[in-house]
This record gives C-alpha cells, sequence and structure tokens, in this order.
C-alpha cells in the first residue's frame, strides 16, 4: 500500500511538470528573465527629472520652531492655480483621482460658473448658459448663508474614457486530471507488480 | 475475502491516497497566502504573466550601498513606462518574509521586495534642490498611518518614517512636475498597500539622482 501512494505521489509530480501551459509560460518568462533587474527597472522608468520649476506638494508654510516662514508659492503658467490657492485642509480633502482627471475644466464637471457663484441656488430667471436678462450685481454685505465649500474634484463625468488601470487577475489554476484509461493502466500495473510478488513468495 | 481481491483494494486505495495528497502538497505551495486583491496595470505583458522567475540556479542580485547585495527571485513583468500616479502592486502566492524597499532616484521608482520577490513598484516624488531627499540605507523607525507634519501643514497619510529630522515615505499627488521637501511621495493607493506590507525595521535603501 505504502508503495502504491508513492506511486500516486510521483504521478501527480509527472503530471504537474509536464503541463503544457506551465511549459509554455515559462519558455517566454525565461527568455526574459534574461535580462537583469535593472535593465528591466530602465524600461519602465518614466526617465529622470532633470532640471524644472518644481511644485512643492507641501503647503507654502514653514514652520521652523516657533517662527513661521512664509515661502513665495510659485506656480507655474497653465496649471490649475484652485488646486494651491486652496488651504492645506481642502487640499487635503481632495480624493486622489488619476492624474489625466486634474487637469479638465472645472466647466465639465460643475457645469457653467453660475452653479459655482450660487450656493444657495440659481436665482429664479437666471438660466445656466443664457444670458442673464437683468445685471447681477455681487451681494452687499457680510455672507449670511453657509460657507462656500471648496470645489473638490469628483469622479469623472459618465462616458469619460476609463484611464488603463483594470485590476488583472492571473489565470486560474487548472489541474489536470489523467484519462480513465491512464488510470486503468497504472492500476492494472501496480496489480500486477503485487500478483508477481505473491506468485514468487508462494512456496512451489 | 480472496487475497487477490483484498490485493487490488489496498493497490487502488493507496495509489488514491497518494495522489490526493499531492495534489494537496502542490496546492499548498503554489498559494502560501490567501489571494490578496491586486491593483496593475494593463502594461504588464498578458502573455509572459504578471511577474519574470529568475531560475533557482541563477538569481539575480541587486547592489546596495555598502557592498550588500539582495537576492532577487522575480520581479514584475512591466514592460513600457510607468507613469506619474500609477503603480502595480501584486503579491499573489508570494510567500510571507523580510521586506524591503528599494527607491531609486535617478529612475524615479519605488520597489517593494518580499522574500525576494518584487511585489509592488511606483513611480515616486522625492526632494527639490533646496530640500533634497537623503541617500544611503536607512530602517523604518516609525509607521503612522495618518500622520500630519506640523513642520510643513501638511498630511503625509501612511507615513513610514526615515530619519528622526522628518523624511519619510508617504502617499501623496503624484505628478510630474512635483518635488518634495525631502520625502519619497507614493500614489495613495499604493502608500496604503506599502504601509499594510512593511513593518518597523525594514530596510529602505535609497539610491541617488
Amino acid at each position: 500500500m505504502l508503495a502504491s501512494a508513492l506511486a500516486g505521489l510521483v504521478f501527480v509530480g509527472v503530471v504537474e511538470y509536464c503541463d503544457p501551459a506551465f511549459s509554455k509560460v515559462a519558455m517566454a518568462e525565461i527568455g526574459a528573465a534574461l535580462e537583469d533587474p535593472l535593465t528591466l527597472f530602465a524600461e519602465r522608468s518614466p526617465g529622470g527629472r532633470g532640471a524644472r520649476v518644481l511644485i512643492s506638494i507641501k503647503g507654502p508654510h514653514e514652520r521652523v520652531l516657533s517662527t513661521v516662514r512664509e515661502r513665495p508659492h510659485v506656480i507655474p503658467p497653465g496649471l490649475d492655480s484652485f488646486v494651491f490657492a486652496a488651504a492645506p485642509e481642502a487640499v487635503a480633502s481632495i480624493p486622489m483621482v488619476p492624474p489625466q482627471y486634474d487637469t479638465q475644466p472645472l466647466d465639465r464637471i460643475f457645469g457653467p460658473p453660475p452653479f459655482a457663484f450660487f450656493p444657495g441656488g440659481i436665482p429664479q430667471g437666471l438660466v445656466p448658459g443664457a444670458p442673464p436678462s437683468t445685471p447681477i450685481l455681487p451681494p452687499i454685505g457680510p455672507p449670511t448663508g453657509p460657507d462656500i465649500p471648496p470645489i473638490i474634484v469628483g469622479p469623472p463625468p459618465p462616458g469619460t474614457p476609463v484611464p488603463p488601470s483594470v485590476p488583472e487577475t492571473p489565470p486560474p489554476v487548472t489541474i489536470v486530471l489523467p484519462e480513465p484509461a491512464t488510470w486503468a493502466t497504472m492500476i492494472l500495473g501496480l496489480f500486477a507488480i503485487g500478483l508477481r510478488r505473491r506468485v514468487r513468495s508462494r512456496p512451489a | 475475502m480472496p487475497s487477490i481481491v483484498r490485493s487490488l483494494v489496498l493497490i487502488t486505495v493507496g495509489c488514491l491516497a497518494g495522489i490526493l495528497l499531492g495534489l494537496t502538497l502542490h496546492k499548498r505551495a503554489q498559494s502560501p497566502a490567501a489571494p490578496q486583491a491586486v491593483t496593475t496595470l494593463s502594461i504588464l505583458a498578458p502573455s509572459s504573466g504578471v511577474r519574470i522567475w529568475y531560475s533557482a540556479h541563477n538569481y539575480s542580485q541587486l547592489s546596495l550601498p555598502g557592498g550588500r547585495k539582495e537576492v532577487v527571485r522575480s520581479v514584475l513583468n512591466i514592460t513600457k513606462p510607468m507613469h506619474f500616479g500609477s503603480f502595480v502592486w501584486d503579491e499573489d502566492r508570494i510567500p510571507k518574509g523580510p521586506v524591503w524597499v528599494r527607491i531609486d532616484l535617478s529612475r524615479q521608482l519605488l520597489s517593494v521586495f518580499r522574500s525576494g520577490h518584487e511585489i509592488g513598484s511606483a513611480v515616486i516624488l522625492y526632494g527639490m534642490n533646496r530640500k533634497p531627499t537623503p541617500t544611503g540605507s536607512f530602517t523604518i523607525l516609525e509607521k503612522n498611518p495618518d500622520y500630519y507634519s506640523h513642520s510643513y501643514d501638511a498630511p503625509m497619510p501612511y507615513m513610514l518614517r526615515l530619519t528622526n529630522d522628518g523624511v519619510a515615505i508617504h502617499g501623496s499627488n503624484v505628478r510630474e512636475g512635483r518635488g518634495s521637501h525631502g520625502c519619497i511621495g507614493i500614489p495613495l493607493d499604493f502608500a496604503r498597500l506599502l504601509f499594510a506590507a512593511a513593518s518597523k525595521g525594514d530596510l529602505v535603501v535609497i539610491l541617488p539622482a
């Protein structure tokens, strides 16, 4: 019985090793693996940073001991200034989005400007996108309504192309089982070995 | 029961037991840890799989500062240049073990290794000229998932502190054209995964630009 168990173990090992799917992937990967990691890192790298004007990811305030030191916050032209004009707390509350959606004009996300400038609701008679019939004057005096919330970049509008971040799952592991004929051949072969041993051990 | 039939039964039972045992061991060897949710990019070559495996007789090595070398058993199969804000994470079927992080400022890349297998890679932000990121070998001194820098009035989510003067790895809005005051900025989701995988005392190597 022990010999049979060992034979079964060996059989499983041979079947797994001879899996054609494993061999195909293994050959492709062995070829690619001839490259060392540094070469592979160079292929995936976006390149060096180079000399350029950089925007700090930290706020404009740098606190040294008890002194608050203000630094000029340089914003290169062409970039959305609302992100850097907001307070650090508002910047921290902006949800992370893929880089390509940070630069979309705000009106493509939130509608025409009157929506953003009238948090209490669009005045009657004012249709978004249509010229106002009467002059729009700013409110006089301190604001009495709720605080204007910071403009937060949200999820992209429907129909926008999805960035290439589709999760990939590895292919499922397939277990290869032998054919019934293979089973029968193996069992018969082991039976024959056992029978021959019995015949030899019987006294003449 | 006749002896021949008994022998046949014993042989059959033995074969089945051996096959079941072999399949169980093989499955256990392939998936030592529970499958983890992965976020990958389509830049991974589908024909070759998620990662490139080095053969047991030909493990690769990476040189570290000070002459030390780390064995590399597999790397992620990323065939195209990565973008700012993108990352790859795959720890499926990678055994538990020591974790170390390799940061290459010249390539603006961060790689995470576990048991010699690369499980994550991301494009980074690092220190500007006035506040350069230090290079060399460091260890993770502190972990804080919700740290706020009072020196710079800025959040540092999933912070992994490297030095006592404020240099750390933390989540950030990684975009081209940005720099830090010495810290290593990584995408927020990647920072969450790295925070979960790394521990205090793990090695972090920063190579110069």
